[in-house]
């Protein structure tokens, strides 16, 4: 009789909200049905009921909640009811149970809805319904447990939410975590909630069932706790304190997610046992593709070998990530593949290298090796110029200022002239960098870099190169904020010269002096001579507006006349799309276009490939035979007018 | 006004301590897990600076907007303190203006804010190209933020009167939006998202003006109408709830006819484009493995089906290496615009009209077992490295369902089509395995490319490795978190197999099918421009060209074999909901020996003024579609002077 009359209370005061619940619910369901049926990828009307389940139904359960327990515990009208002869508990169960009452009717809407909607295609079998209508009670379970338990802990139930909201967006968005793993995760996977006739999934059912009784019992445990004083107690205003410790809560729960997200550590993968060579110490592993290149991998092996063995122990580096390297013997020399995601990864062709050839992609391996080490902070362009010269260094040394090449040498310093004398005055290794390999290319960003390198190692000695590369790429930086502050607590340059003992200053002078002294070489000053004297020009011609074009040419460099150009060597024009926002780019293959160097301001023209507003990297590049890799003449980012 | 102001703002003071904690854990949990002074201005503000708008992040800032606007006015009435207020000597709609001018100032200060801390964090990158900050840019985004909040916080104000049944008609309004964006590729200025969307003339953002204006004035409209209803809204204490419960009855019965009628309506709709539960149009035949649904005028085609359905299944088991085959439902009788055909998990639904072949169709229903198969034997590991899988899943149905099912001609053509893309376009694994290849290059390249590579796997790992591929994928040893690359390294791995060598013999296929292809029958776009038309169709002419030979001479086209059919892919719109590129046919015009490929495009699927769009053409009678690399037009909105009249078609 009374639980009766509690029913009718409630019944009562929410009854008319909870029809116009479900007859809103039926017209959301309506629409995602008609929705469901123009998408382009839908397969059946009955994928609703899943995207009701994670969209609108968690905010009716929460509005059910609101009503039927939040309202009176909030204004104290539950002491009204607790002071009926009816014990303390039953009109609580008597709230459940109508809440529970209400989703069944309207997981039982949800469904009917989608059977009206579906066809003899969606193949409609009561057994099959009745799996489709089970699963979704136990959903709607779990929901109505939480939000019970929540709805009974006052003004904490809105913390509650928002961390019950982080924690359901982290695991399932979490890379780290698999959201597979958990019951109603599984429960509610996209393809097996709606599509899966033959297995029923009992355990997760079952798992997702003890979760909502978890959920249940400590709601009655809090309601009854202290004969119900806790409840009264979160049913008042939070002070201070209470936000303090929530905060607390918070921060710490917070950090162990991120603890979590951190330690997801794992093996790296590793290549098979067929054509693969290996090294154990430093780990290196080649594969060769074919045992036609097995010598010449074998000896680029050594090679590389040879270089990290004696770097890893000049620079005081304890250990080094794997190191793998893919033989593409189809490729270009210089086209190369390189990742650092999963130790370091290297893909290229190195049948046809010269010893050049060689260091360059020894250089690439090391690049990765140290950028890896530095926990991806060596590329950071106030350290970049050092990780670029001093990696192209050792690769060309191995640590040993005699080994280096003479013709190595050369082609390398001619380059770094080229650069330098087409170079702002105020350009700065430290802080413009990016600038600089935009502009002329990886390559010759890379000579320039070598060329300071080799300027300290000539004048400063060896050591002092060494403690350069200890000082920038030698230590792992944490890839935190913290790691920023670390890291920028001792200032580029100040580091430079605690490790060489030269100022900004005098380096910047001499250095770019003893450039020039080296551009009179013969060495150098032969291969310039083989450079065309061209500077580019770029332009964009919008009279048209309709097909805009871009102009890209050559004129004549002021003061220098006489080259003498290789018979085969070409002027290339590349370009791409940029995005709205500068960031380093390499401009790809696929799109470019040659023709012989001499002098013309419309040599190449490009319309109707981009839009106004359109953003356009451009550049001219020169290739000869005299030089390894293409020499970058200049570049500019336009935008179509 | 301004003591009013100032009082709801500390009103509103729990609420800005919120949203203050929200930024706070948004800025903390960046920090934690990254180097703050590497971040450029495209990487902080990933996602957000996108062309085109995201809904994951309209939706919070509709929330911010929502939530505050909720914190307004309900609550007053309900504990009678708007009394209080109502006994001042101010007027009502000074009242009501001071609460909305404080929501609006409150989301504008935590916009000001959040980003003056961006600001801050950006300026720390010391990078010459990376560290550059675009001052129009942030200053845009700042107060197109703010009067987005503004909007969004007048339509909560309004629907803070109906409660939840308002939230409810709100939550139908961003259905509404899905549902057009579905059916008709965009909800255009209807939506409020549009306020949202990215657009950019060089590195300057490029806002929607005309999406702001109406917003605004419709935002106008309801502040007007919820100023009417909030103004005679009375307090619980001075007999609201009676009056209300009096006056309740009638709003419920209203709330509830009109739902009744929508639902009703909709209900009816989807009913009858469906067929309903009780649905005598279909007929339904089973085998031992599937379960067709059909049209009964489709019968001769699924006789054909069905005397072939099951042998070729079991005949897919085998190569997969499957012990058990399951049960498929497959709907014969769905129409797409979009797919032959598609496949969830043990479900299956084919478009019939797309071929014309019974044999076509034979051949789409084995490619969709294949995912049926995919799915089933790899635990839907493939899902969940879709990005980077994409191209095998579809090249593996492909290639399977072309042994299955041959059809020599269509192989051929598709392979042709893959070939030339592939070398024009410098495809790679890397790329192909690169979630972002769709928005690179044609998505139909995942089919061809994708059957060629499998093609390469099997040759260098054995036809057993295909179902050993998905076995191993689906492994619970298997990291689920791995990235493309790693993933696929350490399947092939598990396999005994090696990347490298499939990617090599992949590029040697590749080079020498290439080689074989006549290229005389793939012609190429040169220069296009792009108009727009007074009646605002976009007009695109662009001139066909024959492919240069390896010195970069390109020689004559030969006009006497041009593809048949020329079609023109331009960028969706749509912002809510998965929507497909929509296609629009050509024709051929020549003039003084020159070949022009004429593309009118409706203004509907260009509603702003840069578009992305991709030229192709069927290279053979019946074949797929060979696309170009995406390129931008630009067509202004309003008709440029001297625009020409469409030409005859």
């Amino acid at each position: 009789m009374a639980t009766k009359a509690l029913i009718g209370k409630d019944l009562r005061e929410h009854g008319a909200a909870a029809i116009g619940l479900l007859v809103a619910s039926l017209v959301m369901v309506a629409l995602a049905i008609a929705q469901n049926r123009s998408a382009a990828f839908s397969m059946s009307p009955f994928e609703v009921v899943r995207f009701a389940l994670i969209t609108f139904v968690p905010l009716i359960v929460l509005t059910l909640g609101n009503r039927l327990i939040v309202r009176e515990y909030l204004s104290g009208t539950r002491l009204f009811v607790e002071a009926l002869p009816v014990g303390s508990m039953r009109p609580l169960l008597v709230k459940y149970g109508l809440g529970a009452a209400f989703l069944s009717l309207l997981a039982a809407t949800l469904l009917a809805a989608c059977v009206l909607g579906s066809s003899a295609a969606d193949d409609v079998t009561p057994q099959w319904l009745g799996q489709l209508l089970l699963k979704t009670l136990v959903v709607m379970c779990l929901y109505w447990s939480i939000v019970f338990c929540f709805s009974l802990c006052g003004h904490l139930r809105i913390v509650l939410y928002l961390v019950t909201l982080g924690i359901v967006a982290m695991i399932a968005w979490m890379p780290a975590i698999d959201a597979t793993r958990f019951a109603p995760f599984r429960l509610l996977d996209r393809d097996l909630f709606v599509f899966e006739r033959d297995v029923v999934p009992v355990a997760d059912m079952l798992w997702t069932l003890a979760l909502a009784a978890a959920f249940l019992v400590t709601g009655f445990l809090i309601a009854r706790l202290g004969n119900g004083s806790v409840a009264d107690r979160l049913a008042r205003p939070m002070t201070r304190r209470d936000f303090v410790v929530l905060g607390v809560l918070l921060i710490a729960g917070s950090g162990l997610a991120g603890v979590i997200a951190e330690n997801r550590t794992r093996e790296p993968i590793r290549f098979g046992n067929t054509s693969v060579l290996r090294v154990p110490e430093p780990a290196i592993e080649m594969y060769f593709a074919s045992e036609l290149y097995r010598e010449r991998s074998e000896a680029f092996l050594a090679s590389v070998q040879t270089a990290v063995e004696p770097m890893q122990a000049r620079l005081g580096i304890d250990a080094l990530p794997i190191v793998r390297l893919a033989l593409r013997p189809t490729r270009e020399r210089h086209d190369i593949d390189y990742g650092t995601l999963d130790g370091v990864y290297v893909a290229g062709n190195w049948l046809e290298n010269d010893s050049y050839d060689d260091a360059v992609l020894v250089a690439v391996v090391l690049h990765g090796l140290l950028t890896a080490r530095t926990t991806g902070r060596a590329p950071f362009e106030p350290h970049h110029w050092v990780l670029d010269g001093f990696t192209r260094w050792w690769a060309e040394t191995l640590g040993e200022p005699q080994a280096l090449q003479t013709s190595h040498r050369d082609e390398l310093l001619t380059r770094a002239v080229f650069v330098a004398s087409r170079l702002d005055d105020d350009a700065d290794l430290v802080t413009g960098w990016q600038g600089i390999a935009d502009n002329f290319g990886y390559p010759s960003a890379e000579a320039l870099a070598f060329s300071a390198v080799l300027y300290i190692a000539e004048t400063q000695g060896v050591e002092a190169v060494y403690d350069l590369g200890r000082a920038f790429l030698a230590e792992p930086v944490a890839a935190s904020v913290l790691g920023s502050f670390s890291d920028r607590s001792r200032p580029a340059w100040q580091r430079f010269t605690t490790a060489t003992g030269l100022t900004r200053d005098d380096f910047t002078r001499d250095w770019a002096a003893w450039l020039a002294q080296r551009s009179r070489d013969p060495g150098v000053a032969g291969r310039l001579a083989l450079i065309p004297a061209l500077d580019p020009v770029f332009e964009v011609d919008s009279s048209d507006a309709a097909q805009p074009a871009i102009v890209a040419g050559y004129t004549p460099r002021r003061g220098r006349v006489v080259s003498e150009v290789h018979e085969e060597a070409v002027c290339v024009f590349r370009y791409g799309s940029l995005s709205a926002f500068d960031y380093e780019y390499e401009v790809g293959d696929e799109d470019k276009r040659e023709t012989r160097c001499v002098a013309d301001e419309a040599a190449h023209v490009l319309s109707g490939r981009h839009g106004s507003g359109d953003r356009v990297y451009v550049a001219l590049e020169f290739e000869s035979p005299d030089f390894h890799q293409a020499l970058r003449l200049g570049s500019q980012r336009l935008v179509i007018p | 006004m301004f003591v009013l102001i100032f009082k709801e703002l500390r009103q509103l003071l729990p609420i800005a301590w919120l949203w203050l904690a929200v930024i706070a854990l948004g800025f903390a949990s960046r920090l934690i897990g990254s180097r703050a002074d590497e971040e450029t201005f495209a990487s902080w503000y990933e996602g957000y600076l996108d062309v085109g708008s995201d809904p994951m992040i309209a939706a919070v800032a509709a929330l911010v907007g929502l939530v505050t606007a909720w914190s307004l006015f309900p609550r007053e009435i309900d504990d009678s303190t708007i009394d209080f207020l109502r006994a001042l000597p101010v007027s009502r709609t000074q009242v009501f203006m001071a609460k909305y001018l404080a929501a609006v100032l409150l989301v504008s200060c935590l916009t000001i804010f959040s980003y003056g801390i961006d600001a801050l964090l950006l300026a720390w990158n010391p990078e010459s190209l990376g560290g550059k900050f675009y001052p129009q840019v942030f200053y845009t985004l700042i107060w197109r933020d703010i009067v987005f909040s503004a909007i969004i916080v007048a339509h909560g104000v309004l629907i803070s009167w109906f409660r939840v049944t308002g939230l409810v008609v709100y939550v139908i309004y961003l259905l509404g939006v899905a549902w057009l964006e579905s059916s008709a590729g965009g909800a255009g200025l209807f939506s409020v998202l549009s306020i949202l969307s990215n657009e950019y003339h060089g590195s300057r953002l490029v806002v929607d003006l005309r999406a702001i204006v109406v917003h605004a004035i419709v935002a106008f409209f309801l502040l007007c109408i919820a100023h009417f209803l909030w103004g005679r809204a009375a307090s619980a204490r001075s007999g609201g709830k009676q009056r209300s419960r009096a006056g309740g009855f009638w709003r419920a019965l209203l709330s509830v006819g009109a739902f009744l009628a929508l639902g009703v309506t909709l209900l009816r709709i989807t009913a009858s484009e469906n067929g309903g539960l009780v649905d005598d149009s279909l007929s339904v035949a089973t085998t031992a493995h599937f379960r067709f649904a059909f049209h009964p005028a489709d019968e001769r085609t699924v006789n054909y089906l069905l005397a072939h359905a099951d042998e070729d299944f079991k005949e897919l088991g085998a190569r997969l290496g499957a012990d058990e085959l399951p049960t498929v439902r497959v709907n014969l009788a769905a129409a797409s615009e979009h797919a032959a055909g598609l496949a969830t998990w043990k479900t299956i639904r084919m478009d019939l009209d797309t071929f014309e072949a019974d044999v076509s169709q034979r051949r789409v229903l084995s490619h969709e077992a294949v995912h049926v198969m995919q799915s089933v034997l790899s635990n839907r590991a493939l899902a969940r490295h879709f990005g980077a899988t994409r191209f095998f899943v579809e090249g593996m149905a492909q290639y399977l369902s072309f042994a299955i099912v041959p059809e020599e001609q269509r192989r051929s053509s598709n392979r042709a089509i893959a070939a030339v893309a592939w070398k024009r376009q410098d495809i790679r694994f890397d790329d192909m395995s690169d979630p972002g290849f769709a928005s690179r290059h044609d998505p139909d390249l995942y089919y061809s490319l994708g059957d060629l590579w499998t093609e390469s796997f099997v040759a260098v790992c054995g036809e057993a490795a295909l179902g050993d591929f998905l076995r191993a994928a689906g492994s619970d040893d298997v990291p689920r978190s791995l990235s493309g690359t790693v993933f696929w390294h350490g399947t092939l791995v598990a396999l005994g197999c090696e990347l490298e060598r499939v990617n090599d013999q992949f590029q040697q296929d590749m080079q020498s099918l290439y080689e074989r292809t006549d290229r005389s029958r793939f012609p190429v776009f040169d220069s296009a421009r792009v108009s727009r038309l007074p009646d605002g169709r976009v007009r695109i002419i662009a001139t066909l060209g024959a492919e240069p030979d390896e010195s970069g001479v390109s020689p004559e086209l030969n006009q006497d074999e041009l593809p048949a059919r020329f079609t023109v892919r331009v960028g969706s719109n749509a912002s809510l909901v998965a929507a497909v590129d929509p296609v629009f046919r050509g024709r051929i015009e020549r003039s003084e020996g020159e070949v022009q490929i004429i593309y009118e495009v409706p203004a509907r699927a260009v509603p702003r003024s840069r578009f992305e769009y991709q030229l192709g053409y069927s290279p053979y009678a019946d074949s797929r579609v060979w696309y170009d690399t995406r390129r931008t037009g630009t067509a202004a909105v309003e008709a440029p002077a001297g625009a020409g009249n469409p030409s005859p078609q």
